[in-house]
């Protein structure tokens, strides 16, 4: 589904990733963990496309397509779906507005028939119970005013609605408290499926209590450098990341 | 002083006239070098305005109705005969010679050119006098549509507002042009409310592009009572906007809420004064800009707090978009207090569209076009939820959305 090959990117110059290499197949979790500055977000930056991130080698293939040359609107409607770690407020605009027109033009590119009110109402309704929020927060403007467990509900009830292949979430865990973290993590659990891939990018091992990842990955200045399986989070609970770091140079 | 003779060419002559002309011509014609004009070039406006067609004279019709769900007065500008209308309880409106002796002159308390220039040629009003504790619960229209009389140019639109104590009334006044010729047009518009009383004013201004428009709302409050304006300047060519309002008596609130909307060849020129006179009297001001292309935007707030108005409460924000190619905004908030026990704020920012925003948008599939406007949209939300008349909000949402999309291409 998703092949990364030797991707090199940096921002006002500063290079960030220098060399990545990922393989992710259809129905697989990843974790990509790392102390921070190691790239974590700015290699979920660049996969959704974010313009500041200049890359300055390698590849993306994405579906036997070249990920870099879509629009991030257009990685959008690929099935690309990027779960923020700080989610943007943006007064005036209410969430259901939002939405509606998210999954519209999503489904027009996949050549999908527009939802009319009803249906959309309909889908929200479904979807708007694997996160338990309050349907209030619909009609209020998106993310405005909502509480950092809120925000990142909102980001995987986004994720529901849209119907996503490939989901990368961004330190979703940052800031969430142990409930918060057990619904995210429960509305995640219950849209992973043999179809569906999830590429989450964390710093702590506790995530992956809740979300279990069939591959753990260690990015630390801009690589790679170790992968592993679930238990390769564990031992970097435990030892911390100065092990990998201390490894690395003596290497 | 050869620009007002060019204003007034075509006019037929009357003698009635001449006291507020010569006082016109003795003001003169704003110039540029003066600080409240200095983006609106008046003179450049009248000389364009006077490239175009004349408007065709002659009588238009003036039609006054009661519908379900509002009273309506359709009237031309140039109002030339009196009238009175069958409106409902406690309401009273007609057409009304204006009293052009020296009092009335001078009850105008202006120095301003275009106020003494509307009185000059205004010869009739519109009159609307809310009764003592009436609350008239269907709001009123007033649609300037169409030129009567032989004015040349010059469009005079004249209204005045009596809100007795402890009165009610919302009015929707619009400018709505779709005609082909040019028009300078001179507006006055002035409001009394008595203590207690509520008067809330909705503008929606849609000129055509050659059109030049300067308007003046004159706004006086007694005790406790509420004045509310909402005003959309969505298109137009050149549009100046005056609001005065004195808070003469403890108690009374003014809230000034605008939305301006200059694109390719226009200006949107918004001049607005709050002038707290007494004691613990409230103002808020909110102004919206949103500036595309070549449009012009200029905000100018001036609050004034006297050295009586102790325990004021005065607010004033301006904040403005920047879209397309080359869109200038000038912003000048003011405040000036002399008095020492007051809470008073004024701020304005100018931006372009968050770039954040903007990528959160579009990294949900939502086309870089439609994800702008909905930004846009959301920006100017603020000042249509200030909109408690809900078919006029629908009426501005169609008319801005127009806007918006157009400034897509």
């Amino acid at each position: 589904m998703l092949n990364i090959n030797e991707l090199k990117a940096s921002v006002e110059g500063k290079e960030i990733l220098k060399g990545i290499n990922l393989e992710v197949k259809p129905g697989e979790v990843h974790a990509i963990m790392g102390p921070n500055g190691s790239g974590k977000s700015t290699l979920a930056s660049v996969l959704a496309g974010r313009e500041e991130y200049e890359v300055d080698g390698g590849s993306v293939d994405y579906l036997g397509n070249d990920l870099l040359e879509f629009s991030p609107e257009d990685r959008a409607r690929e099935g690309i779906f990027l779960a923020f770690q700080y989610p943007v407020e943006i007064p005036g605009l209410s969430t259901t507005n939002f939405l509606k027109a998210a999954v519209n033009n999503v489904r027009e590119y996949r050549g999908l028939p527009k939802l009319d009110a009803v249906k959309f109402l309909k889908l929200l309704k479904e979807k708007i119970k694997l996160v338990e929020i309050d349907q209030d927060l619909l009609s209020r403007s998106v993310n405005e005013g909502f509480s950092g467990g809120e925000k990142k509900r909102n980001e995987v009830f986004q994720m529901a609605m849209l119907d996503p292949k490939l989901c990368i979430l961004d330190e979703t865990d940052s800031g969430l408290d142990i409930d918060a973290l057990k619904i995210v993590a429960n509305g995640v659990n219950s849209l992973r499926g043999p179809e569906r891939s999830f590429v989450i990018v964390t710093h702590y091992q506790r995530l992956l209590d809740f979300i279990e990842p069939d591959f753990v990955h260690v990015l630390y200045d801009g690589r790679i450098v170790k992968s592993g399986t679930k238990e390769l989070a564990l031992e970097l609970e435990e030892k911390g990341y100065d092990w990998i770091k201390g490894e690395k140079q003596e290497a | 002083m050869g620009k007002i003779e060019s204003i007034i060419s075509g006019i037929n002559e009357n003698s009635a006239v001449s006291e507020s002309l010569s006082r016109a011509k003795s003001i003169g014609l704003p110039s540029k070098r003066v600080e409240d004009w200095k983006f609106f070039a008046v003179d450049r406006y009248i000389q364009e305005v006077e490239k175009g067609d004349k408007p065709a004279c002659g009588h238009s019709k003036i039609d006054f109705e009661e519908s379900e769900s509002e009273i309506s007065l359709e009237l031309p500008y140039n109002l030339e005969e009196e009238k009175e209308f069958q409106s409902p309880d406690g309401l009273n409106i007609s057409i009304q010679v204006t009293n052009d002796s020296r009092h009335a002159l001078n009850s105008l308390q202006t120095e301003e050119f275009f106020p003494v220039l509307n009185h000059a040629f205004g010869h009739y009003e519109v009159l609307i006098r809310v009764e003592k504790n009436r609350e008239i619960e269907k709001p009123l229209r007033i649609s300037w549509r169409g030129v009567s009389g032989n004015l040349g140019h010059m469009a005079i639109a004249k209204a005045r507002v009596i809100c007795e104590d402890n009165s009610s009334l919302k009015i929707i006044e619009s400018h709505n042009r779709s005609a082909n010729d040019n028009l300078i047009v001179n507006a006055l518009f002035k409001a009394d409310l008595s203590p207690g009383a509520k008067l809330e004013i909705n503008q929606l201004q849609a000129f055509e592009k050659k059109d030049l428009f300067v308007g003046y709302h004159h706004i006086t409050q007694k005790k406790d009572s509420t004045f509310t304006s909402n005003l959309f300047s969505l298109s137009g060519g050149k549009v100046r906007n005056n609001h005065q309002i004195s808070l003469e008596e403890s108690g009374a609130e003014s809230f000034l809420n605008g939305l301006f909307t200059p694109g390719v060849g226009e200006i949107i020129d918004n001049h607005t004064i709050v002038d707290h006179i007494v004691p613990r009297c409230t103002s808020d001001e909110n102004y919206k800009g949103i500036i595309s292309d070549k449009g012009i935007g200029v905000f100018n707030g001036k609050i004034f707090v006297r050295q009586d108005a102790q325990k004021t409460l005065a607010f004033q924000s301006n904040k403005n978009i920047l879209l397309g190619k080359n869109p200038t905004i000038h912003t000048k908030p003011q405040l000036e207090i002399w008095a020492d026990d007051v809470k008073c704020t004024h701020g304005a920012t100018t931006g372009k569209l968050d770039p954040e925003q903007l990528f959160y948008l579009k990294s949900r599939g939502i086309d870089e076009n439609e994800a702008e406007r909905m930004l846009t949209r959301g920006f100017a939300n603020e000042i249509l939820n200030k909109v408690s008349l809900q078919g006029f909000r629908k009426e501005v949402e169609i008319h801005l959305d127009r806007i918006l999309e157009r400034s897509d291409d």
